[in-house]
């Protein structure tokens, strides 16, 4: 059993607060710690740079949440054509997704990024 | 720090100046940073007030002197804080045009930050781990909202260029370097991100290592720098869109 929030905002980096904002209020409930809360903070950083960063014209970028006991996951797409020029995980990406959450997976289903990642409440 | 306050010496620096350009010495170059911190700072202080912490405005204000003391020549017959003085005001100016929206926190907020930097490293010797958002509410007399709102304007800042460390670095983080690279070498991608690593001022650098070598905490990292964990989020958030700017430029 798991509750959904989703955000949709325009494709700019002004707005992505909003997106950190909106993930430390879910994981305020969930008891997160404040540690694992700008660790969120870090890794959505990192989603949204690299969805704009390979997204050709995107419209908007949609975070959907999901809350259940203990977990808060999400996933993360930009709306539109995908640039095949630019590959989604780079080696920064990836260093900071591997250290900072429990999972993390990209996929394409329909030809754009989805990208899933999931982090678990630790102590508290 | 502190003992360079007042007015430099100006043939000291007129000296220093001449050495720099004649072999580049970094350490040249520090000390005369270093010698002019007390302009930064006074100048910062006609820009405190508007709503940013005095010690940012001073690390804003410092890059205006590192772009200064590079770029002064000193075969030109002016004196170096005349020189600086613009530059320094410049970039000061530049950070409130450029972000004032971002960083316009209110003063609420701010003090509540400051709270909230103090109530974390209490709860956090005493719980022994990293608080919740509730458990700080708690201890700090306020709502969660208030809490996350602190949080995020927290964030602000982090747009606010925190890379001027300039003479801030001892050598404990330089001793830990060569342990830094062996481990660096052992990444896959190292080819692509080392050099941009090795671009960081080494305080940065080395926090980057705790956190995403080491898998040390945030609080751990604060801990074993002595500065406050929000010092460390911002730090961290800095430095990575630095990385990630460098990464895209390719």
């Amino acid at each position: 059993m798991s509750d959904h929030v989703t955000i949709r905002i325009p494709p700019a980096t002004a707005y992505v607060g909003l997106v950190r904002a909106m993930a430390s209020g879910l994981a305020a409930r969930l008891d997160f710690t404040y540690d694992q809360i700008m660790d969120l903070h870090i890794a959505i950083d990192e989603v949204c740079s690299r969805l704009l960063d390979t997204a050709a014209a995107p419209s908007a970028l949609e975070f959907r949440f999901g809350i259940a006991e203990g977990q808060l996951s999400f996933e993360a797409t930009a709306d539109g054509a995908v640039r095949e020029d630019r590959e989604f995980l780079n080696p920064l990406s990836r260093m900071i997704l591997e250290a900072l959450v429990d999972r993390f997976e990209v996929s394409r289903p329909d030809g754009t990024y989805v990208v899933r990642v999931e982090v678990q409440r630790t102590a508290a | 720090m502190n003992e360079h306050r007042g007015a430099p010496d100006k043939a000291h620096v007129k000296e220093l100046f001449a050495k720099l350009q004649e072999n580049g010495d970094q350490k040249v170059r520090e000390e005369l940073i270093e010698l002019h911190l007390g302009l930064v700072e006074y100048l910062a202080r006609r820009f405190a007030g508007r709503g940013e912490l005095l010690d940012d405005l001073v690390q804003v204000g410092t890059i205006g002197l590192l772009k200064a003391v590079d770029r002064f020549d000193p075969g030109r017959d002016v004196e170096f804080s005349t020189y600086a003085t613009p530059t320094i005001v410049g970039e000061l100016k530049r950070h409130f045009r450029d972000k004032g929206w971002a960083v316009r926190v209110p003063r609420r907020l701010q003090e509540l930050n400051l709270q909230l930097s103090k109530v974390m490293s209490a709860l956090s010797q005493e719980l022994q781990r990293s608080p919740t958002v509730a458990e700080i509410a708690k201890s700090a007399g306020t709502t969660e909202e208030e809490i996350l709102e602190a949080m995020e304007s927290a964030h602000a800042y982090s747009l606010v260029s925190l890379d001027a460390g300039a003479g801030e670095d001892g050598p404990s983080f330089h001793d830990q370097l060569g342990q830094e690279d062996e481990m660096l070498d052992t990444l896959e991608y190292r080819a692509s991100l080392t050099p941009l690593l090795d671009s960081l001022p080494p305080r940065e650098r080395h926090m980057l290592y705790l956190r995403f070598f080491k898998g040390l905490t945030q609080s751990q990292i604060a801990d074993q720098l002595g500065i406050s964990q929000m010092h460390v989020s911002r730090l961290l958030a800095k430095t990575l869109s630095t990385l990630r700017e460098g990464l895209t430029e390719e």
